[in-house]
């Protein structure tokens, strides 16, 4: 047990139980995973990805690149988490990763013994031949061989949110910087969030022995928190990783929520006048043969684990850190823990090797005069210096500079609403830290003035220390996830792979899912060295959030199954429920598909459906219309130029089927065009359709033509429709008691009549899409329920039937009507649906330039055909390609055309198709093939008009 | 000839959502008529961004060229149309109505001009949604007739994924000497 | 994700809006005879790097048409007029 008698932010009147590869241990609230591990002396913890070499915990953040294992609660197991970043709970069970059969006995080691063979970008010159190889084999052996944790396929029973927060001041980290930062804010009266991804605040504070402002660091950080505490307008947000910079002051971050909570994680997006980045530095390893060693350790991590987990990771350590003061404070640590100090390298030392299998035995290293030296040890502080945790700032795009006086990427001056503060540009001392955070906060309030510019002076970078190792040559680790060592950086800089996108791409230098937190700054010094450059020149990759891996889930939200996004019902949904219809969903919409009645498959539903419309009488839903109601004294005009066709004599009570164009002359919806008085009118589009025409005609409203006296108003949802269809559907409508003449001549064929149906206000307008006498009956939404009743009971004198949108398409493909998504494609012109005639030659419209382009309007161009299987039986396989040939050997014809709907007629009693054919319209008569490769059926057919059910259009007048 | 039957509700919103917030959604239905005039006629009647209510007259000016009204037309030169039924106006009740509310909406509604204004359009979980309140605790939300079952459907699944001591969703408690909240 | 300037209701976020394009100075509608102009100002517009008038629509809003220009690389953006 490693456990210190005394000390740490630990809750030592609690134990807590959890499993490591099934073996039981112990820890207490406030331990991480990691620190509970290293108390019950476990370091082997993991195999690396490439090598399966073992590794222990190397730090104690989130910058952790090896100790990665497979966490089970009670919600499933999580793969790849950090034994860094997981509070410890009761109940966890932990398994390592990548390891068979165990970790202790990994049969994958033995590749490392391969090493020079698969070095980087091996997989470039191997595994190439036999080609057919790859798939089955190859890719297999190396999914199997390589790899992290297994992703649990069960579904996930917690649950996520996702919320919105803004502030003026958002300050990330709750460091010196951070506290300073965000109590000086507050108390200036800005509206604070403070962001701390770790469960308590204090950041560095919480193992530092620094005294600030007379109290020790721990004190000094309670007192700030306390100080937060009591204000209002303060928001503390522990437990809360903040991932990424976005646009215009936008931080997202995701909140883990306490055990206990209803949601496991949220997802905030915030929105920040100010975001002060307090994220620290992370500190950079040493680069040297063998230094990745369970029992190698960061030295701040050393420190962190004695002082703020009371864990002694060692009995007998070696230090091994550039910085003078840092060197002292880990010694003093040390001494603290009670653990022995074998050696403290000098100035000039060169680390020669590693000793150990499973754990840290010993170091040999040179000292400053040259003589070789074998220290045995269990632990290995090491430290080359810190690196900013600035990645937040970078993601934006401003790029980093390596700067030779503190051997780091900083980042710049900007005005931008990010600020790094504190360690994130490079100052590292708590005192200055604190006096960096008041300044940058002070800066910032001046700036969104509500305060006077103080023009405090910000602390500089530190810089590094002067003294460094040296190494000698062997296997030395520089990405420890990716397994990328000094040599992989050698062989990307000899084979010209030189630039730094190409040396990472090359080697995955920073490529795992720790994105090279530890690696990069010493990849960089690599590269420069290897190649002869200057640090500065190398540059560096693009930073992306997330900072780290965050959950899918929280990404999600609330956002799942039938939550994933808004569904709309139409008024009737509750009413077809009532009659057994089947939904489905159909865009957005949530609409009615068939009704079948007991026993009934779909396709005899469908049949017995199409056949009651046909001959009696049947009621279809047609609310999911879009409707826009035009009123003005240039109502008319506006409609006008929007639509291709002529209807400029329209009177009251009448309305025309119009066809409108995108400004590149290829048609965009088609609809109906009721004239309900001389300035008003209302407009339908098609359900797909419906939300783009509305912004479409606002646009034209509001930008094209402002000068035109007309009033837009969306009604779409305000009018449900039911249209009524067949040879019956007048007499019902006079059954509905109209208090207006119904009669064939009163009220024909493309005509609109508002008034009441018993009673019931309505609008009726006389359109068919079915092609039968049909009646679209409008009432407002809230009366749907009752006019579907009064349908239903006064209808089934005449056997009304309910059919969906199953029989809504048989129907208006027996008829050749357009639908939009099929027919209506989005390059399509008028000419091409067989509506060239209806396109107006004297009036300006929307699109008539560029329908006049000469590939417009050429012959020859694919037009709208019916077809019919030519033996008269065989069905037409769905979007089948029309040929003038059959598929040669390879399977392979020219396409001529293809199918846009198929079915089989009811009506007519045989397989009918619509489709685009080239010069389709001199081609009637014609006999070409249907090809489906994805049926594996090539059925011949006969081009035919695309009207195969009442052509002369007779049965619409009842 | 019968009467005009009864509206019929667009969602099974009643009561109380589930979750420990203790807030209730009920739907009410709300007569609207759209009326549509150049934004300088409309000026005279209500500026853009505000709300008036006296007694049965309620008008809403979130557009330009439009104010929502219910109740009693007043005389002028608009265009008028009925969207009553294509709207469905959802009661949002409880102490803590429209910071729960705050959470989802894309627009922050405790900024000054809002919180002034009380009446808002913005984007709540993919809706767009017309909000209006006379204090916090009891705010009116209209949203699409088609998607109101959606809608309330989707403020369930939200109120079950709060917790009842949880601080965000509170107002902290204030130190005398603090000073005053801003924004 | 942008927060994009409305006119009439103050700084909105993006998702709010839906993007209308480039501000594209088409000819007018009766200019209609010569797909040569009407193609060359619908086809050829203009991709700067650096500022460029766009037309957003705030659907989730007031619903009116609105004028920005935004800065393609940096995505600062600066209030146009009203349209």
């Amino acid at each position: 047990m490693r456990r210190l008698p005394a000390g740490g932010l630990i809750d030592r009147s609690q134990t807590l139980h959890f499993t490591f590869d099934g073996e039981m241990m112990t820890g207490h609230p406030g331990d991480t995973l990691a620190s509970a591990l290293l108390a019950g002396g476990r370091h082997l913890v993991a195999r690396s990805l490439k090598y399966h070499r073992p590794r222990g915990i190397m730090s104690a953040g989130l910058e952790e690149p090896s100790a990665m294992v497979t966490v089970r609660d009670e919600t499933g197991s999580t793969p790849n988490l950090k034994v860094t970043e997981v509070p410890l709970r009761e109940g966890l069970q932990v398994s390592s990763q990548n390891a068979l059969p165990s970790l202790e006995k990994d049969r994958a080691a033995a590749l490392g013994l391969m090493g020079k063979t698969i070095s980087a970008g091996f997989y470039y010159k191997t595994f190439m031949w036999p080609q057919g190889a790859w798939h089955q084999r190859f890719a297999r052996l190396i999914r199997q061989a390589a790899g992290h944790g297994k992703v649990d396929p069960s579904p996930d029973p917690a649950l996520y949110d996702k919320r919105r927060k803004s502030c003026d001041v958002l300050v990330i980290g709750s460091g010196p910087a951070g506290l300073s930062a965000a109590v000086t804010a507050a108390q200036s009266g800005a509206t604070v969030i403070l962001m701390e991804q770790d469960h308590v605040l204090g950041g560095s504070l919480l193992s530092s022995d620094a005294t600030l402002q007379g109290l020790s660091a721990q004190d000094w950080a309670e007192d700030a928190e306390e100080a937060l505490r009591v204000l209002s307008n303060v928001t503390v947000m522990p437990r809360t990783l903040a991932f990424g910079q976005y646009d215009h002051g936008l931080v997202q971050a995701v909140e883990t929520l306490p055990e206990g909570s209803s949601c496991q994680a949220v997802f905030w997006k915030i929105r920040a006048k100010r975001i002060l980045l307090a994220a620290g530095a992370i500190e950079r390893p040493l680069v040297f043969p063998g230094n990745d060693r369970p029992g190698i350790m960061l030295a701040g991590a050393v420190r962190s684990y004695i002082r703020r987990f009371a864990v002694a990771p060692g009995r007998s350590a070696v230090v091994a850190v550039a910085d003078p003061q840092e060197r002292a404070d880990t010694v003093a640590a040390l001494r603290e823990a009670g653990i022995s100090i074998a050696a403290d390298l000098p100035a000039g030392a060169r680390l020669l090797a590693t000793q150990g299998k499973r754990h840290l035995t010993g170091l040999a290293w040179r000292d400053a005069q040259g003589r070789k030296q074998r220290t045995p040890c269990d632990l290995l502080a090491m430290s080359a210096g810190w690196m900013p945790t600035a990645h937040l700032f970078a993601q934006m795009g401003e790029r980093l500079s390596f700067s030779d006086q503190t051997q780091s990427l900083l980042p710049p001056e900007t005005d931008g609403p990010l600020r790094p503060i504190g360690g994130a540009r490079a100052v590292l001392d708590s005192a200055d830290c604190i006096a960096d955070g008041k300044a940058a906060a002070h800066q910032a309030m001046a700036e969104l003035e509500m305060h006077k510019h103080l023009n405090l002076s910000r602390p500089s970078p530190a810089p590094a220390s002067a003294e460094v190792f040296a190494a000698g040559k062997g296997k030395a680790f520089v990405d420890f996830q990716n397994d990328v060592t000094r040599d992989d950086v050698a062989l990307a800089q000899r084979e010209g792979y030189r630039d730094v996108e190409l040396t990472k791409r090359y080697t995955t230098l920073g490529m795992g899912s720790d994105q090279g937190k530890t690696s990069w700054t010493n990849g960089v010094l690599e590269i420069a060295a290897l190649s002869g450059r200057e640090a500065a020149e190398i540059g560096h990759t693009t930073y992306r959030p997330p900072y780290s891996p965050v959950s899918l889930g929280a990404l999600v939200g609330a956002g799942t199954g039938m939550q994933m996004t808004p569904i709309l019902r139409t008024p009737f949904h509750s009413g077809f429920e009532k009659l057994g219809c089947v939904f489905q969903t159909s865009g957005d919409w949530l609409y009615s598909r068939y009704f079948p009645q007991p026993g009934e498959t779909m396709a005899q539903a469908i049949e017995r459906e199409a056949r009651a419309v046909r001959s009696s009488l049947g009621c279809v839903d047609m609310s999911t219309l879009g409707k826009i109601d035009v009123q003005g004294s240039d109502a008319l005009e506006f409609l006008s130029r929007l639509y291709c066709n002529n209807f400029a004599a329209i009177k009251p009570g009448r309305l025309r089927y119009a066809l409108m164009l995108r400004e590149d002359g290829y048609v965009f919806d088609d609809g109906t065009i009721a004239c309900l008085g001389a300035e008003h009118f209302l407009v339908t589009a098609t359900t797909a359709n419906a939300g783009s025409v509305w912004r479409h005609m606002q646009k034209c409203a509001q930008v094209e033509w402002p000068e035109l006296d007309v009033s837009l108003t969306d009604v779409s949802d305000h009018w449900a429709s039911l249209a009524i269809a067949g040879p019956n559907a007048r007499k019902l409508l006079e059954a509905l008691g109209p208090d207006f003449e119904a009669s064939r001549q009163a009220f024909p064929f493309a005509a609109v009549r508002e008034g009441q149906l018993d009673g019931l206000p309505a609008r009726v307008f006389s359109v068919s899409f079915s092609g039968e006498l049909s009646y679209e009956i409008n009432v407002p939404a809230g009366f749907a329920e009752a006019l579907l009743a009064r349908v239903m009971e006064r209808g089934a004198e005449w056997n009304i039937t309910p059919y969906g949108l199953e029989t809504l398409d048989v129907l208006r493909i027996e008829k050749g009507h357009l639908s939009v998504g099929t027919e209506i494609d989005g390059r399509r012109t008028p000419g091409d649906l067989g509506m060239g005639g209806m396109v107006s030659k004297k009036k300006d419209f929307l699109g008539r330039a560029l329908l006049q382009r000469p590939g417009l309007q050429a012959e020859g161009r694919e037009q709208l055909v019916g077809l019919v299987p030519e033996d008269g039986s065989t069905i037409i396989p769905y979007a089948a390609h029309l040929s003038d040939s059959e598929l040669d050997a390879k399977g392979c014809a020219a396409t001529i055309g293809h199918l846009t709907a198929a079915i089989e007629s009811p009506s007519l009693g045989h397989p009918i198709a619509l489709g685009f054919l080239r010069d389709g319209r001199n081609r009637i008569g014609d006999v070409l093939w249907a090809h489906s490769p994805v049926a594996g059926a090539s059925v011949r057919v006969r081009v035919t008009a695309p009207c195969f059910y009442d052509p002369e259009g007779e049965r619409l007048h009842g | 000839m019968a009467d005009a039957p009864e509206i019929t509700r667009a969602s099974d919103a009643e009561g109380f959502l589930p979750g420990p917030l203790g807030l209730r959604l009920d739907e009410e239905f709300l007569p609207l008529t759209a009326l549509n005039a150049k934004p300088e006629v409309l000026d005279s009647l209500l500026p853009f961004g505000r709300m008036h209510q006296d007694g049965a007259t309620f008008l809403l000016r979130l557009w330009p060229g439009t104010i929502w009204s219910s109740g009693p037309l007043s005389a002028g030169s608009y265009r008028a149309a009925d969207i009553g039924h294509g709207l469905t106006r959802f009661r949002l009740r409880g102490v803590e109505a429209l910071h729960f509310l705050d959470h989802y909406t894309c627009a922050t509604l405790f900024a000054p001009h809002i919180r002034q204004a009380r009446c808002i359009r913005t984007r709540l979980g993919g809706h767009d949604a017309t909000l209006w309140w006379h204090n916090t605790r009891d705010v009116h939300a209209v949203v699409y007739r088609s998607a109101a079952q959606s809608f309330a459907d989707h403020l369930r699944a939200l109120a079950l994924r709060h917790d009842p001591a949880d601080p965000s969703t509170y107002p902290r408690p204030v130190n005398p000497g603090a000073p005053d909240r801003r924004g | 994700m942008l927060l994009i300037p409305c006119p009439h209701c103050g700084l909105r976020e993006e998702s709010e809006f839906t993007y209308g394009g480039p501000c594209r100075d088409l000819p007018a509608l009766d200019g209609q005879s010569d797909a040569g102009t009407w193609s060359q100002a619908f086809h050829m517009g203009k991709n700067p790097r650096g500022p460029l008038r766009e037309l957003w629509y705030h659907s989730s809003g007031c619903e009116a048409w609105i004028e920005v220009t935004r800065d393609t690389a940096s995505h600062e953006i600066i209030p146009g007029g009203q349209t």
